[in-house]
């Protein structure tokens, strides 16, 4: 059985971190720490994060959409 | 308090920080189809830009997470800045990183130099260049870091003037 880490007040497998680790070349670039966040929140939570993040990249779409056509403009 | 990327980087901006968006997000503005669940930023890390860093998250818990057994508050900690390269925070909004240099583009002077400005929120946000994203991507080894790559260069190729 792994040993389990404590991170946000609730218990993650060390296992479910490793598997990344282990991953080849991918060893030592996996954000452990984010992924262990991540894995803490319940399932609702989850969703609700995701959603959040979605929003976000909605407008830096947004965004990256507005300049490249301010710079397409701009260059013709 | 509700995880909200959206209302973290609006925090940022509100309160002035000098940093350029850098990481899944800066991709996502360039076009690329990514998603990300954390803020990545590039910022000198000096007394001015932390202790105004400091201010916005105030109210947001803010605590280093790399190491689950060590993981004091940001408000305090670290109280000598020198020799900080980055920090990685967990906050009640969701994990904010902060990145002093981006290798192998260099240090935040030199990300800032290159970087686009777009409007969001009301504000003016810097964000890294794609010319930079594809030079840092072009050094990273994970999967996901490869398959940006390639859109990241295709979307550039793709650009009216570029060949």
């Amino acid at each position: 059985m792994s040993e389990l880490s404590t991170v946000n007040g609730a218990s993650v497998s060390d296992s479910a971190i490793d598997a990344f680790a282990e991953d080849g070349e991918s060893a030592g670039q996996i954000d452990g720490s984010l992924v262990a966040f991540k894995l803490t929140l319940s399932y609702e939570k989850r969703i609700e994060a995701h959603e959040s993040a979605l929003q976000l990249l909605r407008a830096l779409q947004e965004a990256g959409r507005e300049y490249y056509a301010r710079k397409s403009e701009s260059s013709t | 308090m509700r995880e909200n990327l959206k209302a973290l980087l609006e925090r940022l901006l509100q309160h002035e920080i000098d940093f350029v968006l850098a990481g899944g997000l800066a991709c996502v503005v360039h076009g690329s189809p990514l998603v990300t669940q954390d803020i990545d930023i590039c910022l000198s890390i000096d007394q001015e830009q932390i202790g105004k860093l400091r201010v916005a998250l105030t109210d947001l818990s803010p605590k280093h997470r790399m190491n689950p057994n060590f993981q004091p508050s940001f408000l305090d900690y670290p109280e000598q800045l020198e020799g900080t390269k980055n920090i990685y925070l967990e906050t009640d909004l969701g994990i904010l990183d902060i990145l002093s240099e981006l290798s192998p583009v260099g240090a935040f002077e030199r990300v800032k130099r290159d970087a686009i400005t777009v409007p969001l929120f009301g504000y003016q946000c810097r964000v890294v260049s794609i010319e930079d994203l594809i030079r840092i991507k072009a050094t990273m080894k994970r999967p996901k870091d490869k398959e940006t790559l390639l859109h990241l260069r295709e979307i550039l190729n793709r650009q009216p003037g570029k060949k």
